[in-house]
This record gives C-alpha cells, structure tokens and sequence, in this order.
C-alpha cells in the first residue's frame, strides 16, 4: 500500500517524493507552530481552557477539509494521460491514501511528541485520536455528496453530511465522547470504571462506523473522482461557492 | 451549397488512402447553459485542421470532446478508428494536447513536470524534451508555476511534441506567442504533419494563421457546424467584392451571403459561380477566412443580403 501512495506522487522512492511529503509536513508544522504551539504554552502558563480544545481542532480541519477537495481536484493533465479508468481507479485510490493517511500519521505523531513534551492529558489525546478518525472520514463524503445531489450547492452539502444516518450517528458519538472528556476536565475526575468503559466502547462503535461508512462510499468517491465532468462540475461549484463566501 | 461538410469524403494522400484520425457523427452535447448540436465532422491524416467561431460557438467544447474529456449525449467520438469507452489510454497515447488553463503541476520545475507526465506515454523521449525547452528558450529547472502565458504554452507545446503524438490537438495558443516564436511555432506545426500520417486540430478566432496553413476549416456558431470544408475548395467556393452596391445587386439575391455599405462603397461576400460576369469596376478577391467568419457571422445574425 505504502508503495502505492509513493507511486501516486511519481518515480518511487524518488527526491520528489520526499520534497512533496516534506510540503504536507511543513504545512502540518506551519499549523503547529501557528496555533498548538501558543495553545500549549498558553495551557502550561494558566491552567486549563477548555475553548483552547476548539482551537487546537482548527488547524485539523482545515488540513482534511483541504484534502479531501484535493483528491477531487486531480490535475485535469491526468484525465488526458494514457490510462484506461482502472489505472485512473488506482491512481485516485493512491492519491487517497497519501492525501488522507499521511497526515493522519503525521497529526498522531505529532500529538504523540505533544503528550510528552508537554505532559498534556492521555484524555485529550485520545479525544485529538477519535476527531481525527471522525473528520477524515466524515469529510470524504461531503464531496460525494455534492456529486450526487447534483441540485444542491454547497454548504446544503454539509448538512445532507451530518443527516446521512450513519454519519449522523458517528458524528453524535464524538459529540458524547468530546463533551465527556469536557465535563471530566472542568470538573478535574478521573475516569471512572464505568466511564471508561463507556468511552471505550463508543470509541470502538466509532471507529467500526467510520470503517463501514468508508467502506461502503469509497467505491462511489472514487468512480466520481475519475469522472472528469463530476470532478470539475465539483470544482466549479466549489469555487462558484467561495466566491460567493469571498 | 451554402453549407458543406467533407464526411464521408475519399481522401487519399500521394495516392495512398488515409485512415481518419477524428470522426465525429451527429454528435449532441448539453452542458451548463450550451449546447451542441449534431455535429458531424472528419479529419483524415496530414492535415491542419482550423475550428473557428466567435468567442462561446463551442470550440473549447468540441475539443474536450475530442479529448474524451467529455463524452457525448448522443452520435459518437472516434480517434483513430477506436472508441474511448474501450480504448481511452490508447487514443491519449497517440494526443498531444495544448490547453488554455495551467494543465501541469505548479510546484514542479518543467524537467520534473515532463518526468512525472512523460512516463504515461509509451513514447515519451526526454532527450528530445529538452532539446526542445532549450530551443524555446525555456529554463528546465524552472518551477511550472513562474512560467508566463505565453511560455506556458511553449512548454504544453513542448511536451505534447516530446510524446510523438499522431493527433495534436491546440486551444488557442498563438495569440499569447510573441511574433518570432509564432514563427517558430507555425513552421514545428507543418513539420510535424510533413510525414502525412498526423494531423493538428487548431481552434482559434485568430485567422491570419489558418489563412497560411490550415488545410480544412471548420465553423461553429451558436454550437452548430455551419462549415467543415477543404481551405482551397472554400476560397474556390466564395468571392469578395468591393465597389459600388449597385453593381453588386446586379448578381442572383440568393448568391450574396452578406453584403455591407459604406461610405465609400460596399463590400459583400458572395457565393461564386464559373458562370458569373462581374463588372470591371467592381474588386473581386478571395476571401480571407476572417472575412468569411466576419460575413457569415453577419448573416447569422439577421444581417441583410443586400
């Protein structure tokens, strides 16, 4: 799998390869420096800030909203390229796993180095772990969408998202999990027993759901993005759409 | 007959029949806000063939379909005798393509750009890449993104070369050349059909090019075909006469496309026949194909005969 996301960014194993996975970090560490990094010192110097949490979401979603516009937005060089629609299948499908997987792998360890440089919660962590999980898979369908409801525009998008019945459920579940871990932060507990389990159960439904919502679309995100008139209908709307926000 | 297509026609070449690289038959396309409409049209090997229209007739959108980036609503597409429903990587193999928008990857030099792209092409030669930015004068270690219009399209044009395509197909290109790499550009184009077995495929509104080189011209309007025909039969088939109008009123009603008066005359494009006389006084030349586009764009548009 791995070799195929390096194949989707060119020559394997090639300089190229490193300076684009070196672009996705640097932008991971313009976010980092930019927001996490005032936050944490902000949290060390006076103690809790429970809106801080919100903050630290910001530079998340605008990396995964951002990728998943990208894995829609393929070069149009590449729909004139000589590949039947199964190469293009294939190069999508890489271009997913780079786009999505990397900087998932990259947030964890960077919230793994936070865990110990900064001696932030193991709750927190596990809360930035499951909106991870959520967001990335969550935002991979809005484009779906918007490809499939081809009469509705933009931010209707959004909610169709969240109304979706599995995304509806998924999206609940964090809500439960993040406002838990709120109330046990404002309130300084411990995680009780029950509690506990409760979280960890919710976090194993979640993540299960988001595995079947991935399952279950990516087949479609995938036929749609190598359709080139879906994929630049898409990017019209979607620039259509920030001109109007502009 | 006012409008003529070459479907169906026997080309051959030094004797030699020529397979059609393009065949388009009655072919509908919607998109937003536009249409298409039953175009059909055949392009043999070795030629130039120029698409013109006003700006919107749907020459972009035609050649999208071309490139199979859009497939039709109804008729059919074929490149190369083959379908791009079967056969899409074996006609994108055998296209080059120069576009309008910024086709390449911003954050690449041009040398990586024609790596990455150039391996999807089972003739892509990389030397000979390069020693085609070299001679257009274009630095390969600079980034796509710092490239002006106008060198852009030098490169577009470069790569599409650099894959040894047998169809090149160009969205308006020479109008952001400087003169002296227009010149440069008009002679790689005749020699890159000179072998008689690829053709180009130019869409433009800029005439004075077509008017050297174009083998056959196809008109579009408002999504329709009005036009698909050999340059040399059209410039045989039209006149353009300038004069007095009256004297210009004296020819058959139904042979006057368009005819305009002016302070110091009229001008009028008419439809020749062998059997016409026309008076000394008045001018008769070939009509340019901007003076064609101009009268039956005219005429389109409710313009009077006479």
């Amino acid at each position: 799998m791995l070799r195929n996301a390096w194949y989707a960014y060119g020559k394997a194993y090639s300089l190229e390869n490193l300076k684009r996975l070196w672009n996705f970090s640097a932008i991971w560490i313009f976010f980092y420096m930019l927001f996490l990094l005032p936050v944490n010192i902000l949290e060390v110097q006076d103690g809790k800030h429970l809106a801080l949490y919100y903050l630290k979401m910001l530079p998340l979603m605008f990396m995964i909203l951002n990728n998943a516009l990208v894995l829609l937005t393929m070069p149009k060089r590449m729909f004139l390229c000589p590949m039947n629609k199964q190469q293009r299948k294939k190069y999508v499908l890489n271009l997913f796993w780079i786009k999505v997987l990397v900087p998932v792998l990259v947030g964890i360890v960077f919230n793994l180095l936070e865990l110990f440089l900064f001696k932030t919660s193991m709750v927190y962590f596990g809360s930035l772990v499951i909106a991870f999980f959520v967001v990335n898979f969550s935002t991979c369908l809005f484009p779906q969408l918007n490809a499939r409801e081809k009469r509705k525009r933009g931010w209707e998008n959004l909610i169709m998202g969240a109304s979706s019945v599995w995304n509806g459920i998924n999206m609940l579940l964090a809500c439960v999990q993040i406002g838990l871990i709120m109330y046990l932060e404002k309130y300084e507990k411990a995680l009780s027993m029950g509690e506990g389990i409760a979280l960890g159960i919710s976090t194993v439904i979640q993540i299960l759901l988001c595995i079947l919502i991935w399952k279950k679309n990516m087949p479609c995100i995938i036929a749609e993005a190598t359709d080139y008139e879906i994929c630049f209908r898409i990017r019209k709307n979607s620039e259509k759409n920030a001109l109007n926000r502009g | 007959m006012f409008f003529r297509t070459f479907l169906e026609r026997d080309i051959a070449v030094e004797g030699k029949a020529v397979e059609s690289m393009v065949k388009l038959e009655t072919v509908t396309k919607k998109v937003e806000g536009f249409s298409l409409k039953e175009i059909s049209m055949e392009i043999p090997g070795g030629y130039i063939c120029g698409l013109i229209g006003p700006n919107g007739a749907g020459k972009t959108t035609l050649l999208h379909l071309i490139m199979g980036l859009l497939k039709p609503d109804e008729g059919s597409v074929s490149i190369f005798g083959k379908n791009f429903s079967e056969e899409e990587a074996a006609i994108h193999d055998d296209m080059g393509v120069v576009l309008q928008e910024r086709l390449f990857d911003s954050y690449l030099s041009l040398k990586e750009n024609g790596a990455y792209y150039g391996r999807f092409y089972s003739r892509y030669e990389e030397v000979y890449f390069l020693e085609l930015l070299q001679k257009y004068g274009l630095e390969p270690g600079r980034k796509y993104k710092a490239l002006s219009k106008g060198e852009e399209l030098k490169f577009q044009f470069a790569f599409a070369l650099s894959h040894h395509p047998r169809l090149l197909l160009l969205d308006e290109p020479t109008g952001n050349f400087d003169p002296e790499f227009r010149e440069e550009f008009l002679t790689d184009l005749k020699e890159f059909i000179s072998d008689g077995e690829r053709s180009v495929i130019l869409a433009t509104h800029l005439t004075d090019d077509l008017d050297r080189m174009a083998d056959y011209i196809t008109y579009l309007e408002d999504g329709k075909m009005l036009l698909s025909q050999n340059i040399e039969e059209l410039r045989e088939g039209y006149r353009m006469l300038r004069g007095e109008a009256y004297k210009i009123k004296l020819l058959p009603q139904e042979n006057i496309i368009y005819m305009e008066q002016g302070e110091f005359g009229a001008k009028a494009l008419i439809e020749h026949r062998r059997r016409f006389q026309y008076d000394a006084a008045l001018t008769v030349s070939y009509p340019t194909i901007e003076e064609l586009m101009y009268c039956m764009t005219k005429r389109r548009k409710g313009g009077k005969r006479c």
